[in-house]
């Protein structure tokens, strides 16, 4: 079963992870995560996003909204995702409490839903 | 709190699970005897401050929370049959019944860890009816999401009711397989504490899981391995306080920080058992935690022998943690951490990918063969795999010292 764990953070730990000396011990934990889900075999991709540099699009009734982020409603922002492939949601759960984010900020585990296979 | 709360508090942490115990072995139903008991408590909340706490709290609820039951079952026979109507009592004639009750508690543990119930589910199944923890927080303790808990135990409680399986105790042909479940499921609770960093909560739950093992003992006080977990829990317990500041390996562990009378406690109960001449994995278990706890005392650790009471528990139960457990014991009694590391290895590779302990013992044993860029590699997967705080500071320690360890001119 596939799920994508989407990364949280408040904007504070994205300042410390990026600064190279206070951040080099939360990034190498974030390293041995994602190692350690390699190792596991269950990671099928994983990218980490510029949290700070978001954009939402919205078209109103033909009208078009563009706004930057960071936005203001959420306190914490969308670090990164990554798409694991584990036997049920009892696992997902297990490696989403292994995330180094999770002591910090949160992480949301998705299922992801099965999409048909298309028509020939 | 006011004394009608602050009673019914006590009331339900002192007494629920005798009471839920009784009335699902009388109604051999236990989601209907918790609905009536769940009604009963509410009840007390709302008269208690208005008509004073009764003498009795406990027969109070319970003979209200039989009322209940008697209701929701004439309404059910009513429906079924309404010419029955005259042969069911007046519920207000009920009064308080003051007799002692008897303890029914066991055999409501051995009906959560009856073999017809899924396994992973008789630690929560037994959290739940005998100490009264809520399907929320026993979903956090297993990780798991609480909407699933919740319908795994509802599964649960109407296949022993569907099923109608047996509140009595089982029989002599069972007897040893039934207690072992009990008794593992017991264990299992203890164990989900570990995985928690909240040390009230841990601490908590680790003490229910005593509670359980301790009255499993002294109502079976014949049973050997009933004595023999009780005696892996205290001594467990008895070095709690040493780890609630930081964490540290037993070897490291100051025994001046023990619990000296828990450990007497688990020393005698040990001695007990052994008189059964009735070896199992939990009088083994604790053979092997007393003989390192008293190591630690000696200041010398038995390994050898320590390494033949692991033999002997991988005859009887070879997991994969007893392998691993194994593996570094007979490292240090040769020593020869290669020794170990091929043990180690042995274990099917897709078993241990994710498990922490795997991870921390071939680390341990590969910085003890001087293979410190390997053993810095283990400690980092370890370190991955462990939610612990205390634990996981540990590890970043040891990762630390194997890295520099294997810098060059390090």
């Amino acid at each position: 079963m596939e799920f994508v764990l989407t990364f949280h953070q408040p904007a504070e730990v994205f300042e410390i992870n990026d600064d190279p000396v206070r951040g080099a011990e939360p990034m190498q934990a974030w390293r041995l995560y994602m190692d350690a889900m390699v190792g596991a075999g269950v990671l099928r991709g994983a990218n980490r996003l510029e949290q700070f540099a978001g954009t939402a699009v919205r078209v109103r009734g033909g009208k078009r909204q563009v706004q930057d982020g960071p936005f203001a409603e959420t306190k914490e922002l969308l670090g990164g995702y990554a798409l694991i492939d584990v036997a049920s949601i009892d696992e997902a759960l297990k490696w989403a409490e292994r995330c180094p984010g999770s002591a910090v900020g949160v992480t949301m585990v998705w299922p992801v839903r099965p999409t048909p296979k298309p028509a020939q | 709190m006011n004394g009608a709360a602050a009673a019914a508090e006590a009331a339900a942490r002192g007494s629920y699970g005798r009471l839920l115990a009784w009335l699902a072995w009388q109604w051999r139903d236990v989601a209907a005897a918790e609905d009536a008991l769940s009604d009963a408590f509410a009840a007390a909340l709302e008269r208690w401050p208005r008509d004073g706490v009764p003498d009795a709290p406990d027969a109070w609820l319970l003979t209200a929370a039989k009322r209940r039951l008697l209701m929701a079952a004439r309404r059910q026979r009513l429906a079924d049959d309404p010419a029955l109507t005259v042969l069911w009592p007046d519920e207000h004639a009920a009064t308080p019944d003051a007799a002692p009750l008897p303890d029914a508690r066991l055999r409501l543990l051995f009906v959560c860890a009856h073999p017809a119930i899924d396994p992973g589910l008789h630690s929560a199944l037994m959290l739940q009816t005998v100490l009264g923890l809520d399907a929320a927080r026993i979903a956090s303790a297993f990780l798991v999401k609480p909407e699933a808990m919740t319908k795994r135990l509802v599964r649960a409680k109407a296949k022993i009711r569907d099923a109608g399986l047996r509140f009595e105790e089982p029989d002599p042909d069972e007897w040893p397989e039934r207690l072992a479940s009990v008794l593992d499921a017991i264990y299992g609770a203890y164990t989900l504490h570990w995985g928690l960093s909240d040390d009230d909560d841990a601490g908590e739950l680790a003490g229910e899981a005593r509670f359980l093992a301790e009255l499993v003992a002294s109502q079976l006080p014949g049973e050997p391995e009933a004595l023999g977990l009780a005696a892996l829990l205290w001594l467990c317990e008895a070095r709690r306080p040493g780890r609630r500041a930081r964490y540290r390996p037993l070897h490291e562990q100051d025994p001046g920080d023990w619990n000296a009378t828990l450990i007497a406690q688990a020393n005698a109960a040990l001695h007990e058992a052994a008189m059964h001449r009735a070896p199992g994995p939990f009088q083994l278990e604790a053979a092997i935690q007393a003989a390192h706890t008293q190591g630690r005392i000696d200041g010398r650790v038995p390994w050898k022998g320590i390494t033949r009471l692991h033999e002997r528990l991988l005859e009887i139960a070879p997991t994969v943690g007893a392998r691993i457990a194994h593996a570094v014991a007979l490292a240090h009694a040769l020593p020869d951490p290669r020794a170990g590391l091929r043990l180690l290895d042995a274990i099917e590779a897709e078993r241990v990918a994710a498990h922490q302990p795997w991870w921390a013992a071939r680390a341990h044993l590969l910085a003890m063969a001087g293979a410190h860029p390997e053993a810095a590699l283990a400690y980092g997967r370890a370190l991955a795999l462990t939610v612990e705080p205390r634990l996981r500071a540990w590890l970043m320690e040891r990762l630390r010292a194997e890295e520099a360890a294997a810098r060059p001119g390090g």
